[in-house]
Parts: structure tokens; sequence; C-alpha cells
């Protein structure tokens, strides 16, 4: 039987159980690893890095957490703090649409993984975000909202101005 | 409105999904966790002291018998007030807002 994540902060902030914080970071390490394996474009000597960085930046403050929030997107919030660190330190290059040679439709489908990973490459981190965390990973454009620290509107453009970027990557007609 | 370069990006994602195995990544962040009983431990031991002080002082001034006779005597004063004063009642309401407002406060903060 799994406990809710309501129980293991309960835990982990009265008895400091150690145990309870390991079945959090169990439960949602895939989810952040992965979101940082897309923002660093398939960097996994830093992933691992960045990921253990926002647990324990999570254990530190996991006090302040506001329980009417969910763990998930406060924890997806930190994760992006931490990126955001990390990204301004080293900046991660972004090619320019118009000099990129534009996905065939006849091409196979098993260069589809590579490409999607390419076509992240076309955004800017704020389009890279939001696009990852609304199609990827289900959040919600308010949700969305609350990670990034962006107002709704400009959450909204972002997921619109990055659907744009992708179809002219993918030269998609539909 | 959901178009349908919606449902292409996503099955282009799903295509290359991700699920990445723990393989130890969580033992390494628990072995890694800093120390945090220090802090609540010093928390603790300020409460214990501030609390056998205040006890001390409340037994050398005889605060049981202060405490009583000070509410005594507020009570035999509020009963034979032959004219209500209302600014003595208004600062008594206040005193007593705020001595249920700070444990509810500090209640809260431990709990939530």
């Amino acid at each position: 039987m799994s406990l809710p994540d309501s129980i293991l902060i309960t835990r982990v902030i009265v008895n400091d159980d150690h145990l309870a914080f390991k079945i959090l970071v169990e439960r949602y390490q895939s989810d952040i690893r992965s979101l940082l394996l897309r923002l660093t474009h398939g960097n996994k000597d830093i992933v691992d890095d960045l990921a253990q960085d926002s647990f324990i930046r999570v254990y530190k403050y996991l006090s302040s957490y506001n329980a009417k929030a969910k763990f998930k997107t406060w924890l997806f919030r930190i994760t992006y703090n931490v990126f955001c660190e990390y990204y301004n330190k080293n900046k991660i290059v972004q090619l320019d649409i118009n000099t990129l040679e534009f996905r065939d439709k006849e091409s196979d489908n098993s260069s589809h993984a590579i490409d999607f990973q390419q076509a992240l490459k076309v955004l800017n981190v704020n389009e890279q975000i939001v696009i990852i965390l609304h199609f990827e990973k289900g959040f919600t454009h308010k949700e969305i909202s609350k990670i990034t620290k962006q107002p709704l509107g400009t959450v909204k453009t972002n997921i619109m101005r990055g659907k744009e970027k992708l179809k002219k990557f993918y030269n998609y007609e539909g | 409105m959901k178009d349908n370069f919606e449902d292409f990006i996503k099955k282009e994602i799903s295509k290359s999904n991700m699920q990445i195995p723990d393989n130890g990544f969580s033992d390494q962040v628990i072995s890694n966790l800093p120390v945090r009983k220090k802090v609540f431990a010093r928390r603790e031991i300020i409460i214990i002291i501030s609390s056998i002080i205040s006890a001390l002082v409340f037994i050398l001034i005889n605060g049981v018998n202060l405490f009583l006779t000070g509410l005594i005597n507020l009570f035999n004063n509020l009963i034979y007030l032959k004219t209500p004063n209302c600014e003595f009642v208004i600062v008594l309401l206040i005193f007593f807002l705020i001595s249920l407002l700070i444990p509810y406060v500090e209640l809260r903060k431990r709990i939530f």
C-alpha cells in the first residue's frame, strides 16, 4: 500500500523520517530527472547533480511547504529554480530555427525520439519549460504559472509560440 | 480549442518517453541530506529554559496568590461598579483576545 504524499511529508517534518523522504524521492525521481534531462538537452553528467540538489532543497524547506498546494507542483517549482540557477551560470545553446534543416515528412519513425529532443533546442528556455510541463507532464496553465512564476497570460503565449516553432520544425501542416 | 498538433506533439513525446530507473539515486540523496536535528534541538532548549525561568519567577513572587487576588479584585470591582466603565471593559476585552490569539497563532504554525 502506498502512502499519500501528505502523510510522508508530515513524517519527515515531525520525526525527520529519512525513510519517508526516500519514498518521496523514489516516487518523483523519474519525473524530475527526465525534466532536467530535457532541459539540459540530454546532459546526463549534470542531471543527477541538479536533481539531487533539488531534493536536498525540498528536504531543507519542507517545513515551509504549504499543504494547500500540490506537492508535485512545489517540487517542480524548486527543480525549475535549481535549473534556472544552473542555466544562468552556464548558458545552454539554443539553435536558430532559421538555420535548421527541417524534418522531412517521409522520414522514418525511428528518428522521432531524437527529433523531439532536437526540436526542443529551437525553443528558448521559457518556451521549453512550458511545453514540457504542459504536454509531457500534464500540468495545467495555472500550475505552470505557479511553477515558473510567469503570469498566466505569458504561459499561454509561450505555449502558443512554442507550438508555432515546433510546427515549423516538424514541417507540420494540419 | 485543442488542435491536432497537440495530439501530434503528445504522440512525439510518448515515443521518446523517459522513465528513469532509480538505480541507487534515492540512496545517494538520503546519504547527502543535511543534519536538521540540531536546529530543532536548539529551539526546544530555548523553550525549556524560558519555561523553567518563568516557572521559578512565578513561584518566587508567590504567583498563585497574586493571580487569585488580582482576579478576585477584578471581579469585585466589576460587580460593584455603579456606572459601567466602557474603556476598562474594552481594554480588558483586547487583552483577552490577544491572550487567545498568541497561542492560536503558535499552534497553527506548529500544526500546519
